[in-house]
């Protein structure tokens, strides 16, 4: 296991509060998650996808926390992954998962999601990049988000894994400019300052130019002409 | 002016649109979802289309299906025969305000239908539209906007606003008006080459008119040039004769004219031409004679210059000769100066050089005299170095002694002040201790207390507990005993309403007189079977009400003990709590007495000889505090401090001078070493030099003497050197002065001879005969005078001729010319016509300069468009990128695909377009060519949802989604619906989503539950004669869910 990893858990574990008090809810610790391991091995396979293959039974992950975020029906499960024995140490985690999976009520187990750490300095490894592919895509159980740590990681690794769970806010638009939504609205409006054409021209012109029909070019070139001889 | 709050929408009615007959559908007034589940064809995509037509008054889908609008026609329930579909919605804003939108379409029995009625799309605009939002919209676009921020159709190419379908996933432009703007482009770019080829026409046109004008003119001014002929009076002569006269002048002047012979039959052309011929001869000999005149004229002054230089050329040769003897004297009275320079310059050489050595000898000998005198002076000075350095030695011993004393008392009362301070932290520890004493005391009561406390609890909680048990076993008595009541009252019920039916046919059909029973046959008195049936009537009603009065009681019963039981179920939790909060605290007292029972000074001492313990302790270190307090006191500190101050100052001063003084000490040793070894080294190399002082002195005379006498002959030497030089000098200088007098007469010579040459060419170049006089000049002139007065009466002759000529011609041309322009159409009344042609010149002018300026004017137009799209891609683009990335990362799961851009065109054909481009393995690819259809709509997704947050243009936050998820896996169908419940919980928005799969139906529900979502879940279940059968569902209050912050 990778020294760092429950520093890493818990810095992971302190984003996640926070952005879990951005909706209002309260992250703690569940116990009866974290010591999950009672469910006979038919009784975790009656949770898998008809498709996917028997899952053989493991010990839990040594260091593993589990957190539940009240008033929700949400819990969060964290773990590592270890480099030397890569298999060894996913199954665990898919093990334990699906142990905690079978002691959450039915009708709340929509919402398990697991959080795994990979070591340290694994952030630029196309071969991790490649297990993080394969454990987010698997459907077993619950969501996986998987987090490559830089060799020093930063608070800013966390944000960026977090954007793209379930805690993700991509809807703050601060940045915009103001500006009408209409591009030629606003040449009309106060853009159009030509020295050929007056506003009222400039306006004509626009709404014949923009009509779907525009009957061919000839036409169109005698319809802008005639719009200048008219305000002449 | 206040800012319109927010908007809902409350309730949606459908009428005969599409495959619906009637809905009606409330939604409730705030942030929701509504699921919209069922297999496909019952009428999901149809309920869009409904809100989509009632907002704006098309469907875009049908409307590009159609090729175009789409006819009303279509939009009617098939079959229904209703004349008319109608969409209601009913929205409310924060504070309570009410809107509506009504749209209404009526369908005549023939001809084509009209417009819709109803709400028209101005006001739903404005309705709509945001005060708060700084993305301004007109109303032109309704529909553009609501498919940029709030309609997700089904349809792919109809996910945002496309160029065509080719192209749906490659270029999707987010910007409502995008299309209209891009069409603007396009159609101004090709106007431009037709309003090119249009203001050539009538550029055209206008040549034309000015030559039509200029032609009549023409002919105008013809016309009266006849008319002037006409007039004329004057010699008429024939061509023939003219040709004869122009022959004689020929010979007269010497100038003949080709072909003048060889004219047998005389036409006007020939005669023309000839006096043309003559005419151009003739002026050109004139020509030529006058550029004869002024070339003359330019020689003029030729004839005297020629002789003047002639006179200088003769008059500068004895000059020169006297100059050269001169010169010849000059140069050997310099040779014989150079020659003494020489020998003086030797002489002087020699004289400095015993000038040097009698000087170096004399600096020699002084500096030995100043060596022996800094002998005498630094002795001196070391004595007096030694005495100083022996006395501040002293000194300063004497300082050391007192200061040592000094430091020692003060140290002893800093010791002092440390121990104080140490006494001082036991006294605090040994407060603190007691403190602890005390608060273990306390503790250890309140644990006490608490855990008497947390018994009752227990106790309670037990107690609530049976109580809640004894409830629900009575609820379940309850229960079993209405079951069995409503069993048994449903069989007696069953029974006596066949009863009452038989009773019933008794009582109608028994008349008074009647005694046999018709259902048992039994044989009753006369009237007895009828008031029997009458009062069987009465039995029965009661006896059902009986049964009704007894199942309401119970039912009262049982909800009595529900209630009763959820009360205990309340109080359960609370004492529940209670227990726990109570054992917490427990936990917490005991540890704090733990902790208090592990302070140092209490350790292993119980009660009460802990206490005693730390008081004694206190008692003692409060003695040992006061009397240090007391010693303390009494040291006068401030005058010790100075004491030892003004010590350590003067020490530091005297060992200052004692340092200054062994330094001098050595500086002077050092000077007299110097000194010393200066004398010795110069002895070595001038032995006679040590010697006594009187020697020296001796010494220094002669050589003081010796410099003298050589810097004088030195000097003599210098000033005779100086005096040839100056000769020799002055002596080149009168060499240089007459060569250059020689050299500038020469020049000057050569210069004259030069100018004679050139003269005699001109002259002899413009066929003048020699001598150069002016006599020649003046009789040239006057022949060419001659010659240019007889042929200037030529010409006048030869123009009589030509006029003669003309009048011949007129005549004869006179009558054919009127004819042709008298049938002139309007020469009668010309001046009309002039005016008319006129006229059309201004109009074809005006209508060119229209033309030119639409022309320039759509070149500006580009410009201005191309500033406000580079512009618009800057403002309204760029933060949407940002967003749509955040969103993909959100959305995307796979993350080599997070580095989509929406990337625009700044100043480009569709620079107001967006292109998502891939950057995968190092290339730019599009989007198209890699991604999946999965992956693509989770594209357009992430696209609409920025836009939804980019431009927030509407007071109605919705997003109208149909069937987003349906190419996708569950873990990117899990990450929309994470997304979406979000937008509805944290920014308040309504959504309306549908899905055909009923599973994910009923995940989509446990995921809004998770986090407290209200849902409606209208659940298409079939078609009936009404349209979609719909079961709707929801559930709305989520208390388990805290209001964000």
């Amino acid at each position: 296991m990778d020294d760092s990893l429950p520093d890493l858990a818990e810095a992971l574990e302190q984003e996640l509060r926070a952005r879990a008090m951005l909706y209002g809810w309260t992250a703690v610790t569940n116990p009866q998650l974290v010591e999950a391991g009672n469910a006979s091995l038919m009784t975790l396979l009656a949770a898998l996808p008809h498709s996917t293959p028997p899952l053989p039974p493991r010990p839990p992950p040594r260091f593993r926390r589990a957190i539940e975020l009240q008033p929700s029906s949400l819990n969060l499960l964290v773990c590592g992954l270890d480099d030397a024995d890569f298999i060894h140490s996913y199954t665990s985690a898919l093990w334990w998962t699906g142990q905690a999976r079978v002691a959450i009520p039915p009708g709340k187990r929509s919402d398990l999601h697991l959080f795994l750490i990979a070591p340290t300095g694994t952030r630029d490894s196309p071969e991790w990049h490649g297990r993080r592919s394969e454990i987010e895509t698997d459907e077993r159980f619950c969501r996986k988000f998987v987090w490559l740590p830089s060799a020093a990681p930063e608070p800013a690794e966390i944000e960026v894994l977090l954007d793209r769970t379930f805690l993700a806010q991509p809807w703050d638009a601060n940045s915009a400019q103001p500006t009408a939504l209409d591009p030629l609205e606003r040449l009309v409006s106060d853009e159009y300052k030509g020295d050929l054409l007056t506003r009222e021209e400039a306006r004509d012109w626009l709404a014949r130019l923009g009509t779907i029909d525009a009957g061919g070019s000839p036409q169109l070139a005698e319809d802008l002409v005639a719009i200048l001889e008219r305000s002449s | 002016m206040s800012v319109r709050p927010e908007l809902f929408a409350t309730h949606l009615s459908i009428e005969n649109f599409r495959g619906y007959g009637r809905l009606d559908l409330e939604i409730p007034p705030g942030p929701c979802a509504i699921l919209l589940s069922g297999p496909n064809g019952l009428g999901k995509t149809s309920l869009f289309e409904a809100i989509e037509w009632g907002l704006t008054g098309t469907v875009k889908r049908l409307d590009e299906v159609a090729g175009g609008r789409i006819d009303a026609r279509e939009l009617l329930r098939k079959g229904s025969g209703a004349d008319r579909f109608e969409v209601r919605l009913a929205f409310r804003d924060r504070v309570g305000k009410e809107e509506r939108v009504t749209r209404t379409q009526i369908i005549p029995a023939t001809g084509a239908p009209g417009n819709s009625l109803g709400t028209d799309v101005a006001s739903v605009a404005d309705l709509l539209r945001s005060d708060e939002s700084r993305w301004s919209v007109g109303s032109t676009n309704i529909s553009d906007y609501l498919h940029l921020t709030h309609l997700h159709a089904q349809v792919a190419r109809l996910r945002l606003v496309t160029f065509n379908a080719k192209q749906r996933w490659v270029r999707v432009s987010p910007l409502a008006g995008a299309e209209r703007f891009e069409r603007v482009r396009l159609n101004l770019t090709n106007a431009k080459g037709a309003m090119s080829r249009l203001r050539d026409e009538r550029e055209k046109e206008l040549s034309f008119a000015l030559e039509r004008e200029r032609t009549w003119s023409e002919k105008v001014a013809r016309f009266s040039q006849l008319q002037d002929l006409r007039a004329a009076a004057g010699q008429i002569i024939s061509p023939g004769e003219v040709l004869n006269r122009v022959y004689d002048l020929s010979l007269r002047h010497g100038i003949p004219v080709a072909g003048l012979q060889s004219v047998t039959e005389v036409t006007l052309v020939d005669a023309i031409g000839t006096i043309r011929e003559f005419r151009i001869a003739l002026e050109a000999a004139q020509r030529a004679d006058q550029d004869r005149s002024l070339t003359i004229q330019g020689l003029r002054a030729t004839p005297s210059q020629y002789a003047a230089a002639q006179a200088e050329r003769d008059a500068i040769a004895p000059t020169i000769a006297k100059l050269e003897a001169e010169r010849t004297d000059v140069s050997a009275q310099l040779q014989s100066y150079t020659e003494s320079v020489g020998r003086l310059r030797a002489a002087s050489d020699e004289a400095q050089r015993v000038r040097d050595r009698a000087s170096a000898r004399h600096a020699l000998v002084t500096a030995a005299v100043r060596d022996r005198a800094d002998v005498r002076r630094v002795e001196g000075e070391l004595a007096e170095a030694e005495a100083a350095f022996t006395a501040a030695q002293g000194a300063l011993e004497e300082a050391d002694v007192g200061l040592r004393r000094k430091r020692e008392e003060v140290e002893a009362y800093d010791a002092r002040i440390r121990t104080r301070e140490e006494v001082r932290g036991h006294l605090v520890a040994t407060t603190a201790a007691i403190r602890a004493l005390d608060e273990r005391g306390a503790t250890r009561r309140a644990f006490e207390a608490e855990e008497a406390r947390n018994r009752l609890l227990s106790e309670s909680l037990h107690d609530v507990q049976q109580r809640r048990s004894a409830v629900a076993t009575e609820l379940a008595g309850k229960t079993e005993l209405l079951a069995s009541v409503q069993e048994e009252f449903a069989s007696v019920r069953s029974l006596t309403e066949r009863l009452q039916q038989a009773v019933v046919v008794v009582a109608e059909h028994v008349a008074h007189e009647d005694t046999a029973c018709p259902v048992c046959r039994t044989t009753f008195e006369p009237g007895r079977l009828r008031s029997l049936a009458r009062e069987s009537l009465g039995v029965v009603e009661p006896r059902i009400r009986e049964f009704e009065g007894r199942i309401t009681a119970l039912r009262e019963e049982q909800d009595a003990l529900r209630k009763r039981e959820l009360a205990l179920k309340a109080d359960e939790r609370k004492a529940d709590a209670d227990a726990r909060n109570s054992s917490e605290s427990l936990s917490q007292l005991g540890k704090r007495i733990s902790e208090l029972n592990a302070h140092p000074l209490i350790a292993g001492r119980p009660e009460p000889e802990g206490t005693a313990h730390v008081t004694a302790l206190r008692t003692q270190q409060s003695g040992e505090l006061a009397r240090l307090d007391r010693e303390i006191a009494e040291i006068d500190t401030d005058r010790l401090r100075q004491a030892h101050l003004d010590l350590s100052v003067t020490g530091e001063k005297l060992r200052s001078d004692r340092a200054a003084a062994h330094e001098r000490r050595n500086a002077r040793q050092t000077r007299l070493e110097e000194v010393h070894a200066r004398i010795s080294q110069r002895h070595a190399e001038q032995p006679d030099l040590d010697t006594t002082e009187q020697r020296l002195g001796l010494l220094l005379q002669a050589a003081a003497s010796g410099a003298a006498l050589a810097s004088e002959a030195a000097d003599n030497a210098a000033a005779a050197l100086a005096n040839a030089r100056a000769a020799e000098e002055n002596a080149m200088r009168v060499l240089a002065t007459t060569k250059e007098r020689e050299d500038e007469a020469l020049r000057r010579q050569q210069s004259s001879a030069a100018s004679m040459t050139a003269m005699r060419e001109r002259w002899i170049a413009s066929s003048l005969p020699e001598p150069i006089v002016d006599t020649v000049l003046d009789s040239t002139n006057e022949s060419i005078a001659q010659r240019q007065r007889s042929r200037d009466g030529a010409l006048r002759n030869l123009n009589e001729l030509s006029g003669a000529l003309e009048r011949w011609k007129g005549t004869s041309d006179l009558q054919a010319l009127d004819l042709e322009l008298r049938s002139e159409q309007g020469m009668a009344q010309r001046e009309e016509h002039t005016k008319h042609l006129g006229a059309a010149v201004l109009q074809a002018q005006a209508a060119f300069e229209t033309a030119k300026r639409a022309r320039d004017a759509s070149d500006e137009l580009s410009d201005a468009l191309q500033r406000v799209a580079t512009d618009y891609g800057e403002r309204a683009l760029r933060p949407f990128d940002a967003l749509f990335r955040r969103y993909l990362r959100a959305l995307v799961h796979d993350e080599r695909f997070h580095g989509i851009q929406a990337t625009y065109k700044g100043g480009g054909a569709r620079s107001a377009s967006l292109r998502f481009r891939v950057d995968l393995a190092g290339s730019d690819t599009d989007a198209e060519l890699i991604l999946s259809e999965g992956q693509l709509g989770e594209v357009s997704l992430a696209a609409m949802l920025a836009a939804s947050a980019t431009f927030p243009w509407s007071r109605w936050r919705a997003l109208l989604l149909d069937d987003p998820t349906q190419y996708n896996d569950l873990i990117h169908a899990t990450a929309l619906i994470d997304v979406l419940r979000n937008l509805v919980r944290r920014a308040g928005y309504q959504v309306i989503v549908s899905t055909h799969d009923g599973e994910q139906a009923a995940f989509l529900k446990r995921k809004f539950d998770a986090v407290g979502v209200p849902w409606i879940d209208c659940r298409y279940t079939g078609l009936g004669p009404d349209g979609p059968l719909i079961s709707v569902t929801s559930r709305l209050e989520q208390p388990q869910v805290a209001t964000a912050s």
